[in-house]
């Protein structure tokens, strides 16, 4: 499935990239960065909203510095890049949880996606920015296994080693937040047509 | 699960056959209404201000790639070719005066400048060099918590390749050694030079044995005394050599720095943090088949 938006699966180009960019060719590791930066920007903007920039830039540090050993496919390359982002998002967090907060990581996402910010209007196109709202809305769980797999282009093999669960455990998450993201968009206060 | 909607209603629960095609980004057999548009829209092409930071991260994956390659020994001969003009500079603006008279009194005029630095013609100073040279690899020596190290052994300065020339220097014999070690690099490094006609006039400047001048140096009086000391002629350059590397450590700074200032031990890549990077991958791994964990 060589669809052009999507970003799911082991293309051959990408293939090639990560093998140029593993032997230390440019090309490769921007053919690289502009296949996942988007999808790990638009992941980490629903994580840490404030700083997903800056969890991207240091992510993208540390893959430069350890690429030349790092062996797998592409999509292991996602998992991989996408672990260290989530690791370094989580321990952003942890690190401003010093400063008082009422608590639980689905703070967060309720700060991105406020209930005034979140009108999704049917009639227009769905804007990138107005889908990750919406997506944000989700418990967290089920947001990232949302995120990781059509976002990040994982699988559920990959989404469930970044996330540190079973991979039934995501699908399941998934496939309620697919559910819960269909209920969403039927909602009557959101205008459907 | 349940269905309680209106059967021509927006799907409340799919069923995973549909959802696994949603979340594969495969197109869907049945109609999912605004669902599949909502995950197009998330997954859509990447916008410029998504990739501002290309620039940096090219950047550093350029660094990361030049870091991880040895010094080579281009690196060095630039390295030597910057001091060689540093030294001919020097030599040029010292050639006013009379370089030999001033010698003698060990009051060279810039005798006191620190950049300039003892030329490689003495001896001892590949180890030295290399050991100084290595140390230009931020990233690998970095503090990092997770990976395993490269093959890269960090490089450490070997104090122990000091020679230590058992006379005490004496300020005179040091401007004499800078003198005589000044002329001999302006020869082999500047070839053709209008200076070198002091010592030399008789002889074509573009043709000299290098190191000539520097040798008829050794002839003038005030020179007995080092040439002595150094134990001959043929010797002073390597006694010159030592003497200034040891005896004065700001000397020979450009070259073969002290151990102390050896900047290596927690070199640290000047692009970035690197100690915050939490515990790596718990679940992520470098390889491409992880161990499976429990499953």
């Amino acid at each position: 499935m060589a669809d052009d938006v999507r970003v799911h699966g082991d293309d051959p180009d990408l293939t090639a990239a990560l093998k140029a960019a593993r032997h230390g060719d440019e090309h490769g590791f921007r053919t690289l960065y502009r296949a996942v930066q988007p999808g790990l920007l638009r992941y980490l903007r629903v994580l840490v909203p404030y700083d997903a920039d800056d969890v991207a830039s240091e992510t993208w540090l540390q893959v430069t510095r350890d690429l030349n050993r790092f062996t797998g496919s592409v999509s292991d390359f996602r998992g991989w890049v996408t672990t260290i982002a989530r690791n370094r998002a989580l321990d952003m967090h942890r690190r401003q949880r010093r400063r008082p907060q009422t608590g639980e990581d689905y703070d967060l996402l309720a700060e991105l996606a406020g209930p005034d910010d979140t009108e999704y209007d049917a009639t227009t196109a769905i804007t990138t920015e107005s889908a990750l709202k919406l997506i944000a809305e989700l418990p967290r769980d089920q947001a990232e296994a949302v995120l990781l797999r059509v976002v990040l282009g994982l699988d559920a093999k990959h989404a469930a080693e970044v996330l540190g669960k079973r991979p039934g455990a995501v699908r399941t998450a998934a496939y309620r937040g697919l559910n819960r993201l269909a209920a969403l968009l039927g909602e009557p206060g959101r205008s459907q047509v | 699960m349940t269905d309680d909607r209106d059967p021509g209603d927006l799907p409340r629960d799919l069923d995973q056959f549909t959802a696994e095609q949603l979340l594969s980004g495969e197109p869907v057999d049945r109609e999912v209404g605004p669902l599949a548009d909502l995950l197009a829209a998330a997954a859509a092409t990447a916008r410029a201000d998504e990739l501002a930071g290309e620039a940096a991260a090219v950047a550093a994956f350029r660094d990361a790639v030049g870091a991880s390659r040895p010094a080579t020994s281009a690196v060095r001969s630039t390295v030597t070719k910057a001091l060689a003009i540093k030294v001919a500079v020097a030599l040029t603006a010292v050639a006013g005066a009379s370089l030999g008279a001033a010698a003698a009194t060990g009051n060279l005029p810039g005798s006191g400048e620190p950049q300039i630095a003892a030329p490689p013609a003495t001896s001892s100073r590949p180890t030295a060099r290399s050991t100084a040279m290595t140390p230009v690899k931020p990233s690998e020596s970095a503090g990092r918590s997770t990976k395993p190290g490269p093959s890269m052994a960090p490089t450490k300065p070997h104090p122990s390749k000091r020679v230590t020339p058992t006379p005490p220097p004496s300020p005179e014999i040091e401007g004499l050694c800078k003198a005589y070690i000044w002329a001999r690099t302006a020869v082999e490094r500047s070839g053709a030079d209008g200076d070198n006609d002091r010592y030399s006039p008789t002889q074509p400047p573009e043709r000299q044995d290098p190191g000539l001048d520097a040798e008829r140096m050794l002839d003038l009086p005030a020179y007995e005394d080092l040439v002595r000391k150094a134990g001959g002629k043929s010797k002073v350059a390597g006694y010159c050599g030592t003497l200034l590397k040891t005896s004065k450590p700001r000397a020979p700074e450009g070259i073969a720095p002290s151990p102390q200032r050896s900047v290596h031990p927690s070199g640290r890549p000047t692009y970035g943090p690197t100690n915050s990077w939490p515990a790596a991958s718990p679940t992520g791994s470098l390889t491409a088949s992880p161990p499976p964990r429990g499953r």
